[in-house]
């Protein structure tokens, strides 16, 4: 059902030994959302992925899926049929030895019947481009390759929530074209998802909520797009975008950059 | 935000090299040896990636064909004589040449553990006993101070322990140029073993990759910004003082792994896809090999 509520964290910090990553989150996740995390690097955005994915108990407060406690249970296999989490690093994710195993591990270890597994990673493998990669090994694979692999083999899952953890990094332009138009796809299936970045540009287009992690850990801002991407204090605050000095012959001025940024400050 | 600015030194360019003869980055001892035995390890153990070409163990089903080699390498293992090793050898030569194995890429793969043999074999011949060969050779000759003592006994212990190892390591060797990583563990998965142990083989097999990978960048980016070869105890120092960064690294790509296999379900027990059936020529692959096998254990 649309906008049920799927997730709710509630006072949610965690840190690695004395190393702070995430701290005090508290917010509710519908069914149907397609949120958006920009922060710089090491604001916590893996962090907050890997807790949503029940790999990390949180330090202090809980997590909560569909009104349960996420705790050890995460391992629950209700909760691993509904949620992906496709990881930053593909070497790390990859672990078989060829393409079309990949694919049809996470479906088997679910519980799927045999014939079902393969017609999915068949229909995969053709809507991602990657048939002519099936028998290959994952480790020997171009970066690119690697990276819809390695979304390839959460989607067979066919999660209803799906987690993805800075997805156009290292992506040639072609590719992040095509992941855009990947994601857009998604949302009009209506599924959740929760995507990791620092590229503005990607939350602006596939996004209807966003959050922005800054380097206190905290999510400083969390709304729509329209009132968080064109807020320059905002992210300037948090390291997403800067002000640059800039010489257009003998004019000196000062404007805002990134992908995101402002122009209309010229004069 | 600040503009950056660059210090003098950083400013303008060295300009074209006139310098004659390249300067390359040469390679220090200890550099030259982590960088070739890693290169060694993973030409040793790495199966092929792409598809071999055709030939006779290719016919053969992953199972039948893992299983066959395992028992080839027991024979080895059983047969008390030269004679019969090498002939157990020019076998898995033959098999090599069947399955459009090339010998040099072969050789390469048993070169080292054949050089690993020799090394335990040449103790054989000293006398560390002191003046007197205990087996009473008599042809001896003084090297470094320590008599070495060649007999014929002692000669064909070394004989015997290096056809064993060159016996015994072929048919692995042949094994992996013929078998693609993935057929190769789907061949031990079908065998009577406990899917844990092929499992922990499997991911061993990755970890010591990424271990030799990490190893090795670490090795050629110090040496990309190395012009002197430096001298041993220093590149040693420096490799001693980045070894806790290498563990932590790969315990953290470890941990990151096995969070991986369980955001996707794994709990313990890796669930595969059904293997196909064996065919006739896979039974009778088995039979031969299982004769080799019995007739060793009576050698
Ligand atoms: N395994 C780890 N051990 C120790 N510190 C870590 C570990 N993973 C991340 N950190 C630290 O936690 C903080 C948040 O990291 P992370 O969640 O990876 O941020 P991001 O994904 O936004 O770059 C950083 O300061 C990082 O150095
Ligand atoms: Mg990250």
């Amino acid at each position: 059902m649309k906008g049920e509520e799927i997730y709710r964290l509630e006072g949610v910090s965690f840190s690695y030994g004395e190393v702070p990553a995430l701290r005090d989150v508290d917010l509710r996740i519908g069914a149907g959302e397609n949120i958006v995390v920009v922060g710089a690097n090491g604001t916590g955005k893996s962090t907050f992925l890997k807790i949503l994915d029940g790999l990390y108990q949180p330090s202090e407060g809980t997590v909560s899926f569909y009104g349960r406690r996420l705790n050890g249970s995460a391992d629950s296999k209700a909760f691993r049929e509904r949620v992906g989490l496709v990881f930053q690093e593909p070497d790390v994710q990859l672990f078989c030895p060829t393409v079309f195993e990949e694919l049809c591990f996470g479906p088997l270890q679910l519980g799927l019947e045999e014939g079902e597994v393969r017609a999915r990673v068949e229909d995969v493998l053709s809507m991602l481009g990657l048939t002519s990669l099936r028998d290959r090994a994952p480790y020997s694979l171009s970066a690119g390759e690697k990276k819809k692999v390695a979304i390839a083999s959460v989607l067979t899952q066919n999660p209803d929530v799906l987690l993805l953890d800075e997805p156009t990094t290292g992506l040639d332009p072609r590719t992040q074209v095509w992941l855009m138009g990947l994601l857009y796809e998604f949302k009009r299936a209506g599924k959740t998802f929760v995507v990791a970045t620092h590229d503005l540009g990607l939350a602006e287009d596939v996004a209807d909520r966003v959050m922005v992690l800054d380097e206190s850990h905290r999510i400083v801002a969390d709304g729509r797009p329209v009132d968080i991407l064109y807020d320059k204090e905002l992210l300037i605050g948090a390291n997403l975008i800067h002000e640059h000095v800039h010489r257009h012959g003998k004019m000196v001025h000062a404007h805002s950059h990134g992908p995101n940024a402002l122009h209309d400050e010229h004069g | 935000m600040a503009q950056v600015r660059l210090p003098e030194w950083l400013n303008g360019t060295k300009g074209p090299a006139r310098t004659t003869g390249l300067m390359r980055p040469r390679r220090g001892f200890l550099e030259k040896n982590i960088e070739g035995v890693s290169f060694l390890v993973r030409e040793m153990v790495a199966p092929r990636v792409r598809s071999p070409h055709k030939g006779l163990l290719q016919s053969i089903d992953q199972r039948a064909r893992v299983g066959g080699t395992l028992l080839l390498v027991l024979s080895g293992a059983f047969i008390e004589e030269v004679g019969p090793l090498a002939g157990l050898l020019v076998l898995t030569l033959v098999l090599a040449l069947l399955s459009s194995v090339s010998f040099s890429a072969l050789f390469k793969r048993v070169l080292p553990a054949l050089i690993l043999a020799a090394v335990v074999a040449v103790p054989l011949f000293f006398d560390l006993i002191g003046g007197q060969a205990s087996d009473g050779g008599t042809a001896g000759v003084e090297v470094l101070g320590y008599r070495v003592v060649f007999t014929v006994e002692r000669l064909g212990t070394a004989g015997l322990l290096m056809t064993r190892v060159a016996a015994m390591v072929t048919p692995v060797a042949v094994l992996l140029l013929s078998t693609r990583e993935s057929d190769l563990f789907k061949g031990l998965q079908g065998l009577p073993v406990p899917s844990f142990f092929v499992t922990a083989l499997f991911m061993t097999f990755r970890y010591v990759f990424v271990l030799l990978k990490v190893v090795e960048d670490t090795s050629l980016s110090r040496r990309a910004r190395t012009i002197d070869p430096s001298r041993l105890g220093d590149a040693q120092r420096w490799f001693a003082s980045r070894a806790g960064l290498l563990v932590e690294r790969s315990l953290r790509s470890s941990r990151e792994v096995a969070m991986a296999m369980s955001s996707r379900g794994f709990t313990g027990r890796i669930r595969t896809l059904k293997p196909n059936g064996l065919k006739a020529r896979d039974y009778l692959w088995i039979g031969f090999v299982s004769f080799v096998f019995f007739i060793s254990i009576g050698l």
